[in-house]
């Protein structure tokens, strides 16, 4: 082993360490209130993670039909070739997200408790 | 070339497509989309120890098209290449600049395969909520990169290029 792979070792140990640190930390992070659809930055729409719903998505760029039930939600279908949004597990602690590469929107649970209509 | 390069060339383009193909039936149970094994990166950090940057950066191109037109879509590799540029950038510098060895390469292969998907995901959602999975993204792609790397080192020591 030379010395560049040493280095190299190390720092690859130190980025698991930290990104193992970030995920033990995502595991204790609390449930959230609301979840908010954004395109292109822009805000959507915004439910109650405590609702049901089952709400059809419609933008110029296809459909994605996100559902609330549970206390969780998730992408049930979606009319883009690869599928991804709706592979995702269901979300429910606040940073989590969803997101639809195709169609340019992300779905993510936030922490206040200000869900309007 | 030499026909003797084409051939494994051609070979090692053809199991790299199979390799694509298995990848796309693969889905890990994890829930979190873009976490895979990255068997197809095999053929390009074989091919960038065995030849050079140039050969492996043209059959990974070749590779991302053709998988993506066959099991894919248009948008997919767009996707996969802005994974595949910065992760290769990224081993091409940690072979050429700093020697590292096939497996270290292959580690920061999949790791930065990872972090460019990520980097492309904002620039496209104009939002960063992708990075809240990116920790565990970058693990996996150490995990993966590793056996990866492991098995090309096998293949290398045993001559098969």
């Amino acid at each position: 082993m030379n010395r560049q792979t040493k280095i190299a070792a190390m720092l690859i140990a130190c980025i698991l360490i930290v990104c193992t640190g970030f995920v033990i930390m995502q595991f204790h992070r609390t449930t959230g209130n609301v979840v908010v659809v954004e395109q292109n930055g822009e805000e959507l729409y915004r439910f109650s993670l405590g609702d049901t719903i089952e709400k059809r998505i419609e933008t110029e760029l296809g459909y994605n039909t996100l559902i609330i039930r549970d206390g969780q939600a998730f992408v049930q279908s979606a009319d883009c070739a690869g599928q991804d949004c709706v592979h995702f597990a269901p979300i429910r602690q606040t940073g989590q997200s969803i997101v639809c590469l195709p169609h340019r929107i992300t779905i993510t649970v936030r922490g206040g408790n200000d869900a309007e209509q | 070339m030499r026909s003797n390069k084409l051939t494994k060339l051609a070979l090692l383009l053809a199991l790299a497509l199979i390799f694509s193909y298995i990848e796309s039936l693969i889905l890990f149970p994890l829930g979190i989309p873009g976490m895979k094994l990255g068997l197809a990166n095999l053929m390009t950090v074989l091919v960038l120890y065995a030849y050079d940057a140039k050969t492996a950066f043209g059959l990974n191109a070749m590779r991302i098209v053709i998988a993506g037109f066959l099991f894919g879509n248009l948008f997919g590799i767009t996707y996969s290449f802005a994974g595949a540029i910065v992760s290769f950038l990224m081993m091409v510098f940690c072979k050429k600049v700093c020697k590292l060895p096939i497996v270290v390469t292959s580690i920061a292969g999949g790791v930065f395969h990872n972090v460019g998907q990520v980097l492309f995901a904002c620039m496209l959602l104009e939002s960063f909520v992708m990075f809240y999975y990116l920790p565990a993204l970058m693990i996996s792609g150490m995990i993966t990169g590793f056996l990866i790397g492991l098995l090309g080192k096998i293949l290398f020591r045993r001559g098969l290029l």
